[in-house]
């Protein structure tokens, strides 16, 4: 029964989800499954502040390894719950304060970090080891050249254009099909309870 | 000069070296005005442009939608200050959303919007709103399609919709003339894959550059008429305003850069070939 | 010619010119033509609406039209309420606009008011009662039904063929046939192996995928009774990891060996997560890193840095954008469907088998079709009468409108 009810409830949902886009009466109870979707989806985001205090928390009251760090954490969750219930959200509040100054560049940071990684990786791996390796390579310097529209004299950025355009296009396509197969035939196994590795161990 | 040594320790050079020299080729461009850079707009930011230019003053907002978070600030933020700039300045009214789903995105629209609207004197709920957030991007873009009210009651400083004058006679996406998308992940494709294609919503996108190439699929089908690609796109646009903002001065940065990478792969590709063919010697 | 006379001779050539010589100053007249009928394809809640300008007015022109408004009489109302109104200054010779948010069951009556500046105003006879209608098939959707009918028909037939016994072949797929390599050498070397499912929800179908390698992965690591670490960035996926590797070890005899915190959530913030298992990768240096599932900027932070530790790195993502980092970074890659195959392809299960021959088939179908609609075209705009064109539009997806 603990594995009966999941799959009934996905072969229903799933089979719902792919018969309404064919009927047009069927969007208002669309709607309606949307509007509740919304809701789970908001649940999970409270699942997640609930793991990080059950893990955090947990290393924190049994001073478990680098329990300063967990600390560190529930501080940092408490402070901005607290600033943005009680200071409110809007401009010039502490909340949007702590986002502006310390969130946001420190994502930014972290983003700007692949730029050291994509030079050490170009560095590393880009060798012209094979055929498939070279015309990667020769790609890559063209694409950077051209989206800089330097040396237009000898049409680089107009090649870069072209690869952009065809090869890698066509190659993008090619593989969008694919996936988006791959993905139809995925979901059908879903819903059909071939594929139950959505449940954990798909066993009782 | 020993090459075989020389290429020996380039082929095992530190990564520190490496990270330090693009340091130096990311930052000194900010402080010495070089090299000179050329900005050529690409067909794509001219349909985005001219899409948005397209739009009747003070009618039907452009919808914008913030779907991105603070780690592609930099390289979407700009954008969105210039399609601002673009559309405050013709007296297009603005909409904003976000379906950035950690809710970061409204961060980000309530520090750039009031900001920008301020410089010419646009007031909120008149010539801008902000609708505020919501969790699950295609959920919340599909009820927009029927509704805009079952998405967002009320905006994110808890206004009721039907207080808001710019949202009087906006019921759906019939009365929006365009959504301007700017996402670092599928988000910006799920704009073109739901309403664009079941409500014929007008979509357009500004993207991370990494992105670009996979969106082009859709822009060539027509189901996204434009694109912002990258900091060079939101330079782009920046020209196209005549008002050179944050995505104009990267660029410098961006060629130095480039051209490092390419000075690397050269160099890394010569040792490479030199210590092969010793080998095989 | 004496002024008065003149001025006779202007109004005359104006009235024969068919157009006022000047604004209109008499009584307004009404907009012509009001049609209402029902919007096709939609579930009954919506009316299309649309009427001509009234006579005298030029698109665009100034003829003493203020504005035309639309109005509305519903089921229950005592008159007429305004609905929107339409400026005579734009470029068109007729307006339309959908009235949304009705009721199937009830009919509505409709009227335009044609307002002069004065304040004067003229309205059209009412038309109705109109009662939108449900539709209940979207016949602009044929085609893709047809498409749906025979993807399903096929992915449901090759999996009934595989579970009567025939044989079904699968080409080799490097990157999974070197997982087993990567955790034997872990284990040769007594380091952990680091299993990374993606980033994406558990609704998000290379997840769903990249459970299966993990169930495999993780029974595989138990017989050698050797170490697995998979930190988690959603919070729903991670019970379901916990479940899945516990579950391996149960059923490669080694439960006792399964270790609660080596399967453990993260944090919701991506880049967050991709620091926090940059730095499990320097201090744990595993032998092997496993990265299957969805991935996106944080793709190349973590396949350098496993790089960088020495770790013989598999990657599978179906996030094209992600394939050129994984490509340059890791030692094996999986493309795309390459990721949802690799539970057939590990499993060798007959009903998984099915489908991805069923899959594969349809693939098929979809290449001949492209390329008998791409010959279609070109002779078509070879021969410049474009004979071929149902082709295009027979294979159009098309949306129900906006």
């Amino acid at each position: 029964m603990k594995l009966q009810i999941p799959l009934l409830i996905c072969a229903i949902a799933g089979i719902f989800m792919a018969v309404q886009y064919f009927i047009p009466a069927a969007l208002p109870l669309y709607e309606r499954v949307n509007d509740y979707l919304q809701i789970v989806f908001a649940f999970s985001i409270v699942l997640g502040v609930a793991s990080v205090v059950h893990r955090h928390g947990g290393r924190l009251v049994r001073r478990k390894k680098d329990w300063v760090y967990s600390s560190l954490i529930i501080f940092g969750m408490l402070l901005m719950l607290l600033a943005g219930f009680i200071g409110g959200r809007g401009p010039g509040t502490l909340f949007q304060h702590l986002f502006n100054a310390v969130l946001l560049p420190v994502q930014a940071t972290m983003f700007a970090l692949l730029a050291f990684y994509m030079a050490s990786a170009a560095f590393r791996s880009f060798r012209t080891r094979s055929l498939d390796a070279t015309l990667l390579l020769v790609a890559a310097v063209f694409v950077m050249v051209g989206r800089l529209d330097d040396f237009k004299s000898l049409y680089i950025p107009d090649i870069a254009r072209w690869i952009l355009d065809g090869p890698n296009l066509v190659s993008k396509r090619a593989i969008l099909l694919g996936v988006g197969l791959g993905m139809a035939s995925t979901a059908l196994k879903v819903v059909l309870g071939i594929e139950r590795s959505y449940l954990g161990s798909g066993k009782e | 000069m020993d090459f075989d040594r020389l290429f020996q320790s380039m082929l095992r050079l530190d990564r520190r070296i490496v990270y330090s020299l693009i340091f130096i080729a990311v930052t000194f461009p900010f402080y010495i005005a070089w090299p000179p850079f050329n900005v050529e707009v690409s067909k794509e930011v001219r349909s985005t442009y001219d899409i948005i230019e397209a739009i009747p003053p003070n009618g039907q907002p452009l919808l914008i939608s913030i779907d991105y978070d603070p780690a592609s600030a930099a390289e979407l933020s700009p954008m969105l200050v210039a399609a601002l700039r673009h559309a405050f300045s013709r007296d297009i009214r603005v909409l904003v959303i976000s379906l950035q789903t950690t809710g970061q995105g409204a961060g980000i629209a309530t520090q750039i919007v009031p900001a920008v609207a301020a410089e010419y004197g646009k007031k909120q709920n008149v010539d801008w709103a902000f609708l505020g957030f919501q969790p699950n991007p295609i959920v919340a873009m599909m009820a927009m399609g029927e509704d805009m009210r079952r998405a967002f009651p009320r905006d994110y400083f808890d206004t009721r919709y039907e207080e808001i004058p710019l949202l009087a006679g906006v019921q759906n996406y019939s009365q929006i003339p365009a959504v301007l998308t700017l996402a670092s992940t599928a988000v910006g494709e799920s704009w073109a894959i739901y309403p664009g294609s079941r409500y014929g919503l007008t979509v357009l996108a500004g993207l991370t550059a990494v992105y670009v190439a996979d969106i082009q699929p859709f822009y060539q089908s027509g189901q996204i008429r434009g694109i912002i690609g990258g900091l060079k796109g939101a330079a782009e646009y920046e020209k196209l305003l005549e008002r050179p903002g944050d995505g104009t001065a990267g660029m410098r940065s961006q060629k130095v850069v480039h051209y490092t990478m390419i000075i690397f792969i050269v160099l890394g590709n010569i040792a490479y070939l030199w210590t092969r063919r010793r080998r095989i010697a | 010619m004496t002024c008065p006379a003149a001025l006779g001779v202007l109004l005359a050539a104006g009235l024969l010119l068919g157009r006022p010589a000047l604004a209109q100053t008499g009584p307004p007249l009404p907009a012509r033509d009001l049609r209402v009928e029902d919007k096709p394809l939609d579930a009954g809640r919506a009316l299309k609406i649309s009427f001509r300008r009234a006579e005298g007015d030029i698109a665009g022109g100034a003829s003493g039209v203020a504005r035309y408004e639309l109005r509305r009489m519903s089921p229950g109302d005592t008159g007429f309420v305004a609905l929107r109104s339409f400026s005579p200054l734009e470029h068109t010779e007729a307006f339309g606009t959908d009235d949304v948010g009705l009721s199937p069951s009830r009919g509505y009556l409709y009227s335009v008011r044609t307002y002069q500046a004065t304040g004067d105003y003229a309205d059209t006879e009412p038309v109705g009662p109109v009662s939108p209608r449900r539709q209940w098939f979207y016949t602009n959707k044929v085609n893709t039904l047809v498409a749906v009918i025979l993807f399903c028909g096929l992915v449901i037939a090759f999996i009934q063929a595989a579970r009567r016994g025939r044989s079904l072949f699968i080409r080799r797929i490097a990157g999974l046939d070197a997982i087993d390599e990567a955790v034997g050498r872990c284990t040769e070397m007594g380091r952990p192996t680091l299993y990374i499912p993606g980033i994406s929800t558990i609704s998000d179908v290379a997840t769903i995928a990249s459970l299966n390698i993990l169930g495999q992965v993780a029974k595989k690591i138990a017989s050698y009774q050797a170490r697995i670490l998979v930190p988690n960035r959603d919070p729903i996926v991670y019970p379901v990891t916990q479940d899945v590797v516990k579950q391996g070890f149960l059923e490669a005899g080694y439960p006792d060996q399964y270790r609660e915190e080596d399967v453990y959530y993260v944090t919701n913030d991506q880049f967050a997560y991709a620091a926090a298992v940059a730095g499990t990768m320097v201090r744990e240096k595993p032998g092997a890193n496993l990265l299957l599932g969805m991935f996106y900027a944080e793709s190349l932070v973590l396949a350098e840095t496993g790089a960088s530790v020495g770790a013989i790195q598999i990657a599978g993502t179906d996030a094209i954008s992600q394939l050129p980092f994984f490509v340059t970074a890791c030692d094996y890659t999986i493309i795309g469907e390459e990721l949802y195959a690799a539970s057939s392809y590990i499993s060798r299960e007959p009903t998984l088998l099915g489908s991805l021959k069923g899959q594969d088939i349809y693939k098929l179908i979809c290449i001949i079709l492209i390329v008998l609609g791409v010959l279609a075209m070109t002779i078509g705009a070879i021969a410049q009468g474009e004979p071929f064109r149902w082709v295009n539009e027979m294979l159009r997806v098309r949306g129900t409108g906006g």
